[in-house]
């Protein structure tokens, strides 16, 4: 069977194809790798430069300001571009804030012509390629009047097979490697990227998942060949299968599973934000002023028919806190305070319905992303790039995890400035009066406010989430070669 | 003499397996396109409706683009809601999120709409067929009995690619016209006299589109002796100008005219709003009166310089994609069946600068009374670009630079064969 792998393998070496196809795929693989670096070099010198202005622009401003400004302090996360995301761009990592600002200004050039990777490389041309190889190893060879000979030989067909399908890999993930090998070194002589362990190891398992792959698309060509006579025939039928898995079932998954899960949450999340939604709103509590004022008219009557006619500061001069004990007193104060607290419940079970509102949309498009993906796993080639851009940290589940970091992080934010303000609050309230202007300009100091400090997820982490596509991937590798077996068990040599 | 060698490329090619095998693919492939892409127009309608009634003076709400069904493009981006939202001391745009930004695979998967087809399924379809025109004949020996006669070489190749490009574009187009009487048989989708004539364009240039991969596969055939060779290098250039000199123009541009990131203008635009706080409390200092508003000035948070000079750079590295993508064909017939449609480079364009300029008049148009509006905002109101304006905002020179390519390829072809050794 050494024989045959070693055949197979300087057949494949020695044609044309093999040239023409090694140049286009070490070009690709070496150019793509130095473009991405190049550009992920610059958004790391960026990053690195707005972590540094951040702190001193929030430190001078706020305290130019005053206490009210916290009411606007946004620490603005900021989360350094994934490290490995010049081998797999994968999702841009974006919090929902930041896509509401930017939505407008969004560059959309990527989405018309999407920047290749090695993603990109690996799971289209060279699965194309892998096919191209392939597609003639046994109906080629039947024309060419060969597989006849080696029929007439002693070696069993199975095994030939398998000289077949490591010889051919073999001839197509040598160049490969070499390639990948040399955008490596040109990844770690970079200035701006440093790689520890655990990356060098993903970028391994990258490596290996790629190999799958390529091995799955030979074995696909393998077995369109062995059900095939005619080599022109054999290469319609693998192109088809090919433009199937990469092209149409991937694009189909997301828009099928729209149908399933419609997500009319997200017309109700926006209606919400509408202002006719405001106007309504204030119109119930409009409402529930009215109902107070009619509860007290008829209990107070014409005292507070006067009440409601004094001025601001009348009102505060015969019915605040430091105002004279009398009946007048009593009912401004309830008055007020009963204003307060309705309006304060209004307002707490509006965001209570808020909240629901946000979740259901969270539950509607997780639950439609899921069955989309599930959808899109029936092809090799989604499980593939699922694959990498998880290893690679640059995928859905670590933009969900960064996504869960950040509103952690903006919880933390949160509790640290209500505390803050209750704190300042406290100190002003007893006096009930208007504020002045020293009020609004006290000093502050937020040298104490929550640092946001941004962990990758671990690799163990990663691979675990991983481990199902990668199954996959094999399971196809194993289904293929079933395939190529059963046609090439039956294939009349002659 | 013509016609003879017409009628024969064809009637070859008609009983061929390849023939019926890419027939049939073409029909159900653009079936299960218009399908899926009428049903996902369909609940971006629904959508649409139901938000209308919801809609503010200043907001941008688009109606999806009929169109789109055939080239979805960039309509995801162009309807997504926008409007005027105050803030602190001013006003900004406020974008929501519409459904399809919330699952993520929208982004990572390309649409499945004709335009894609035609693109990647049909552009290989027209190679396969045309990679052994005259290298198979070669080997098959009748070559030189055709050229023993008294056509002249010139003659023969014009009716080999007239024939042969006929068995590509005929079922092609018995498929996408399938796809558009599905279309306009359905009651939800309006399409007015208008759309029939960009449809028109489009499918023009998806013929252009598919002719020059034809003539491409072509002169492979003219230069290679075995149709395997021509084969292979077909599928090689194939590659080279469908997957990978498009993405590199983008990468290209990426580096000439540098932008900041995602997340730097979002850390810029924060900026915007410090300065604007500083400048509203050093004037409410002079006034002497306190709080947003208060002094009747509304400050315009888009307007800020360092937004201004990322928008102009944006600009810029889109006219440079746009200069290098026309260097191939894949380039320019993106560029055109997206822009045909109207959710292209030159809608999105058009928007964004509508929406700037409604918001210098809605500024201009702001009356404040005790720190509340007093007069009504100006409607905002946007119509998708019409037929000449999309023809001299560069369809014309796209259709011109396609029809030219084609030339290039075909004079090659044309050359080589003069000198193609037919024995």
């Amino acid at each position: 069977m050494w024989l045959i792998i070693e055949k197979e393998f300087y057949d494949n070496l020695l044609s044309q194809r093999f040239a023409v196809g090694i140049l286009i795929s070490v070009i690709l693989t070496v150019g793509c790798i130095v473009l991405q670096t190049d550009y992920y070099s610059e958004r790391v010198k960026e990053y690195r430069f707005d972590v540094d202005t951040k702190e001193s622009v929030y430190g001078s401003k706020l305290e130019s300001w005053g206490w009210y400004s916290l009411y606007y302090f946004d620490p603005m996360p900021l989360i350094p571009p994934g490290k490995l995301s010049p081998i797999a761009n994968g999702l841009p990592p974006s919090t929902k804030s930041s896509l509401e600002t930017i939505s407008f200004d969004r560059n959309f050039l990527p989405d018309l012509f999407p920047a290749p990777d090695i993603v990109f490389v690996v799971a289209i041309i060279m699965s194309l390629l892998a096919i191209l190889f392939s597609y003639d190893s046994v109906s080629g060879e039947r024309e060419q009047g060969t597989l006849k000979l080696i029929a007439a030989n002693s070696i069993s067909r199975p095994k030939v097979l398998l000289g077949k399908w490591i010889g051919g890999t073999t001839s197509i993930l040598i160049p490969f490697l070499i390639a990948i090998f040399a955008g490596l070194i040109y990844i770690s002589v970079s200035p701006q990227i440093q790689l520890g362990v655990g990356d060098w190891a993903a970028i391994f398992l990258i490596i290996l998942a790629s190999m799958t792959y390529i091995s799955l698309f030979y074995l696909l060509g393998l077995m369109v060949s062995a059900f095939s006579r005619i080599s022109s025939a054999a290469v319609l039928s693998a192109l088809a299968l090919w433009v199937l898995i990469v092209l149409v079932i991937p694009g189909l998954g997301p828009y099928l599973s729209s149908r399933i899960v419609p997500l009319s949450s997200v017309t109700t999340h926006i209606q919400w934000r509408s202002e006719k939604h405001t106007e309504e709103s204030r119109e119930r509590l409009n409402k529930i002023y009215e109902e107070i004022q009619q509860k007290y008219e008829s209990e107070y009557g014409q005292m507070f028919r006067d009440y409601l006619s004094m001025s601001g500061e009348e009102r505060m001069s015969r019915s605040g806190m430091q105002a004279p004990e009398s009946r007048f007193r009593t009912m401004g104060l309830s008055y007020r305070k009963e204003r307060r607290d309705r309006r304060d419940d209004y307002y707490k079970a509006q965001s209570e319905k808020w909240e629901m509102v946000e979740k259901q949309v969270e539950i509607d498009s997780q639950k439609q992303f899921e069955i989309a993906k599930n959808l899109a796993s029936l092809s090799p080639f989604t499980n593939y790039v699922f694959l990498v851009s998880e290893l690679a940290g640059t995928g859905v589940e670590s933009r969900d995890h960064a996504a869960n970091f950040l509103s952690a992080f903006n919880t933390v934010h949160v509790e640290y400035l209500i505390n803050k303000i209750e704190k300042i609050r406290s100190e002003i309230i007893p006096k009930e009066a208007s504020m002045t202007k020293e009020d609004w300009e006290m000093e502050l100091d937020i040298s104490d406010h929550p640092r946001f400090e941004y962990k990758e997820r671990t690799l163990k982490n990663r691979l675990d989430s991983v481990l199902p596509y990668w199954g996959i991937l094999l399971l196809f590798n194993v289904l293929f070669f079933a395939g190529a077996f059963i046609g090439f068990i039956r294939y009349d040599v002659r | 003499m013509l016609g003879t060698i017409v009628k024969k490329e064809i009637l070859e090619n008609l009983y061929s397996y390849k023939f019926v095998v890419i027939t049939l693919l073409s029909v159900i492939l653009v079936f299960i396109s218009v399908l899926t892409m009428h049903s996902d127009y369909q609940m971006r309608m629904e959508h649409y409706e139901q938000l209308i009634s919801y809609k503010e003076q200043s907001t941008s709400l688009l109606k999806p683009a009929p169109l789109s069904i055939f080239a979805k493009g960039l309509d995801e981006s162009l309807c997504s809601i926008y409007k005027m939202s105050r803030i602190i001391g001013g006003y900004c745009f406020q974008s929501l999120q519409n459904q399809q930004s919330y699952n993520v695979l929208f982004k990572m998967f390309a649409a499945p709409d004709l335009f894609f087809l035609v693109k990647i399924v049909l552009s290989l379809c027209a190679i396969l067929f045309s990679f052994n025109l005259v290298s198979g004949e070669k080997e098959s020996g009748t070559l030189r009995l055709s050229l023993a006669s008294s056509t002249d070489r010139a003659k023969l190749l014009a009716g080999k690619w007239i024939g042969g490009f006929s068995c590509v574009a005929f079922p092609a187009l018995i498929a996408f016209l399938f796809g558009i009487l599905l279309i306009s048989l359905s009651a939800d989708v309006q399409m007015q006299g208008e759309e029939y004539l960009k449809l028109l364009f489009l499918l023009v240039s998806c013929f252009l589109y598919l002719a020059f991969f034809f003539t491409l596969g072509l002169l492979a055939s003219c230069f290679y002796k075995r149709s395997s060779s021509a084969l292979i290098v077909s599928l090689f250039l194939w590659i080279v100008f469908v997957l990978v000199v498009p993405n590199l123009s983008g990468v290209m541009a990426r580096k000439i005219v540098k932008i900041p990131s995602a997340q730097r203008l979002s850390f810029i635009k924060s900026q915007g709003k410090f300065e604007i706080n500083d400048r509203m409390q050093n004037e409410s200092l002079e006034i002497g009166a306190w709080g947003p508003f208060s002094t009747g000035y509304v400050y315009d948070l888009e307007g800020s310089d360092l937004i201004m000079d990322y928008r102009s750079r944006l600009n810029e590295q889109i006219e440079c994609t746009i200069m290098l993508v026309r260097l191939s064909p894949v380039g320019v017939f993106t560029l055109m069946a997206a822009d045909f449609s109207n959710t292209g480079i030159l809608e999105m364009n058009k928007h964004k600068q509508a929406y700037l300029n409604y918001k210098n008049i809605f500024l201009e148009e702001l009356k404040f009374e005790n720190g509340n509006v007093v007069k009504d905002h100006p409607q905002f109101l946007y119509e998708r670009s019409s037929l000449k304006e999309i023809l001299v905002g560069g369809g014309l020179l796209n259709i011109t630079l396609i029809l030219l390519q084609n030339l290039v390829v075909f004079a090659g072809a044309y050359v080589l064969f003069l000198r193609y050794d037919v024995r």
